[in-house]
């Protein structure tokens, strides 16, 4: 099953990219689209880090649709469909924004503070298990905040 | 005020030409009004002409003084360093505390600025034998030559300090003692006393100096009846609420909670329109937006009608904002549309103006963000905004004030009452975890600063900050016909969740209060946001909880 990305033109030029490292063996020159395939299954945190292992891994790892997959999975139903859903998060920054500045930010433990309504408990660091309606549309909305933020206050500046 | 020990009046310049208006902080502003003395300032010494009979008082009792020490010392010294020569009375005060009070140390309070801390002179010459300044010498000869005889003399004693703490209690004491006088409209004490809270502030730090200094400002405006240039600019209010809205939450706690009761109210609509009183930057509608857009089963059709003062430039403030937010609803997929309005007050206002609709065709809301209470400056502002209001037929109205009692009719009071909410505001500006040299900061202080000096200084049409607390407003929106609207469960999780988010003190706290939300700073509310609808209709999706 292939999957054209735009920048891409073919397999074979990719594979002549990636450096070859006689320690790790195959996986580092994993075809674009099979590293895609392997990257749909991992969790947030590890997708996270893949980016950092080498150019074609930051540019596989960053792929709006992987994030895309990655938020709702722990999310309550919220209401809205994939499509309308997808057609005002991309706008407004993208999945991998939403989940990095704010779902992320927010399934913390915070520090010392004993709020009146406490955050969900984070055992050994992992990500929140599941975000109710009212975190992700928090989220959603500060999302929507920052990027007016920037498109209206860089263009007054003359 | 009776008094154990004996103080210094000092110079009435350091309050009154501290920050503000100019936006500088802590630098005093040399063009700030009143001629400078042209002797002086050709030997770098700016002293107002004003304050000259006042700086030479000082320097006579100064040489007096210096008389009694040991003279050998002084004419010795060829040059020397002097701190600060546009303070010059301040500087000069100072020496006079040192040599008149008993054996204490210098205070170290005093290390606050070095202007005044001698020690920092080089040599042997200032510190400890004689804290002198030939410089002074010099300026004194001339200072004489020039000035009047000497006035008549507000009494003048030496003062004592001893400790910060103290101090800062002391600081409060003059100040509320400062404010008594003003009552009392004894000018004369009120004078020698706000320059005395000037000297005082100078000993604290971080927010209680800074509330001080306001409040010293404001009060020594209203006794020389020097009334802020600029006050009647609500623009230049406008672009300061920025920084404001970035350094803390309540803006943003203002925002979500209003947000989420339009949201409950617009729940079944298929064309919405928002009245915003204040429209600002228009930071509270791409949150809105973006909810309306995700809604099940598609977003309904948005209209604003934005409503902002005059710009002194004459720039369409209100169009370029709403050009903004119609590229936003463009991006995410809202039918979106957009009406500015420049009105000086609110009460210019005729609800026909606005073109609203019949409500079978769209539901309106009416958002008003610290808009209501400039309109109890003027008789008859708020009864005729009401009854726009009403007029408008909205679902729903949703007000955010601060929770405070500014408006009350005696002074005292009111000035009181500032200086506990004001206080309260700038300790959490201060655990806000910001850089205190950071200019958000800076400019969120002076946003608030030129409403201490509105309450304070300013009286009738001009004193338009005449903050009412939430059970006033609601007699009062209750006697106008409406009927309260409980904001939900879902208002007040987002508020908290923002605020873990966000505040990174952690001393912000959320109250549910009689269906209205409030936020305040440890045990004390700051705002309040409550949500209002024509009474005998009715409420909508209070109990549908969708959104849960």
């Amino acid at each position: 099953m292939k999957r054209i990305s735009p920048d891409s033109p073919s397999p074979q030029p990719n594979l002549k990219r990636v450096k070859e490292d006689p320690e790790t063996g195959g996986f580092m020159n994993l075809d674009e689209n099979l590293l895609y395939e392997v990257l749909k299954h991992v969790d947030a945190r590890t997708l996270a880090m893949a980016s950092c292992v080498s150019k074609l891994w930051l540019k596989t790892a960053r792929d709006e649709r992987l994030w895309e997959l990655i938020c709702p999975r722990h999310w309550a139903n919220i209401g809205c469909g994939t499509q309308q859903l997808r057609s005002v998060v991309l706008p407004l920054g993208g999945f991998r924004r939403l989940h990095s500045r704010y779902l992320w930010p927010l399934s913390k433990p915070q520090a010392a503070s004993p709020l009146p309504w406490a955050p969900p408990k984070i055992i050994n660091d992992k990500p929140l298990a599941r975000w109710g309606k009212d975190e992700v549309h928090l989220c959603l909305s500060l999302l929507s905040i920052e990027y007016y933020e920037k498109m209206h206050f860089t263009s007054r500046r003359r | 005020m009776k008094r154990d020990h004996q103080e210094i009046s000092g110079s009435g310049s350091k309050p009154a030409e501290s920050s503000s208006i100019k936006g500088k902080l802590w630098e005093e502003d040399p063009d700030a009004g009143g001629m400078d003395d042209e002797l002086l300032a050709v030997l770098g010494y700016k002293v107002r002409s004003s304050d000259m009979a006042d700086v030479a008082q000082k320097l006579e009792m100064l040489e007096k003084v210096m008389g009694t020490a040991q003279e050998d010392g002084i004419s010795q010294l060829g040059d020397t360093v002097h701190f600060n020569p546009s303070d010059l009375s301040g500087w000069v005060q100072n020496l006079l505390i040192e040599f008149n009070g008993p054996t204490t140390t210098p205070d170290p309070n005093f290390n606050d600025d070095s202007e005044y801390d001698l020690r920092a002179i080089p040599g042997v010459a200032a510190y400890p034998p004689v804290k002198s300044d030939p410089g002074l010498e010099n300026t004194r000869k001339r200072a004489k030559t020039e000035s009047s005889s000497s006035s008549s003399s507000t009494t003048t004693r030496p003062v004592v300090l001893i400790d910060s703490q103290e101090t800062g209690v002391r600081l409060v004491h003059t100040l509320m003692a400062c404010a008594e006088a003003v009552q009392q409209d004894n000018l004369k004490l009120a004078d020698a006393l706000v320059k005395h809270i000037g000297l005082l502030a100078s000993s604290q730090t971080g927010a209680m100096r800074k509330v001080a200094t306001y409040f010293a400002e404001a009060l020594a405006r209203r006794i020389y009846r020097i009334f802020p240039p600029d006050s009647l600019d609500p623009s230049y209010n406008d672009k300061l609420q920025i920084p404001f809205y970035e350094t803390c939450p309540y803006l943003k706690f203002a925002h979500f909670t209003a947000n989420q009761a339009i949201l409950e109210a617009f729940s079944m609509a298929n064309r919405v329109h928002v009245i915003d009183f204040g429209l600002k930057q228009g930071m509270q509608w791409p949150a809105l937006m973006q909810a309306l857009a995700l809604r099940p089963g598609g977003p309904p059709a948005f209209r604003l009608t934005g409503i902002g003062p005059p710009q002194p430039d004459n720039t369409d403030e209100l169009q370029q904002v709403g050009w903004k937010l119609a590229q936003l609803a463009e991006r995410i997929g809202i039918e979106f549309e957009f009406r500015g309005f420049v009105a000086n007050s609110l009460a210019d206002l005729e609800p026909e103006m606005l073109d609203i609709r019949p409500p079978e065709i769209e539901v309106v809301a009416v958002n008003a963000v610290f808009e209501l209470h400039p309109l109890l400056a003027r008789p008859g502002g708020i009864e005729k905004v009401v009854s726009s209001i009403k007029a408008m037929k909205p679902k729903i109205v949703t007000v955010v004030e601060q929770e405070a009692n500014h408006n009350g009719p005696v002074f005292l009071d009111r000035f009181t009452e500032a200086l506990h909410y004001y206080s309260t505001l700038f300790d959490s500006l201060e655990g806000s975890g910001l850089a205190p040299s950071s200019q958000d900061l800076a400019m969120s202080e002076l946003y608030l600063g030129r409403q201490i000096c509105n309450v304070v200084a300013c009286e009738g049409m001009d004193r338009v900050e005449r903050h009412e607390p939430l059970t006033q407003w609601r007699t009062r929106m209750e006697t106008a016909g409406f009927s309260p609207v409980h904001l939900g469960s879902n208002a007040y999780k987002q508020a908290s969740m923002l605020l873990a988010l966000f505040a990174s003190g952690d001393g912000y706290r959320v109250e549910e209060n009689n269906g209205c939300l409030m936020l305040g700073w440890h045990t004390r509310p700051l705002i309040a946001t409550s949500a209002w609808r024509l009474a005998g209709t009715e409420s909508g999706s209070e109990l549908t909880q969708e959104l849960s």
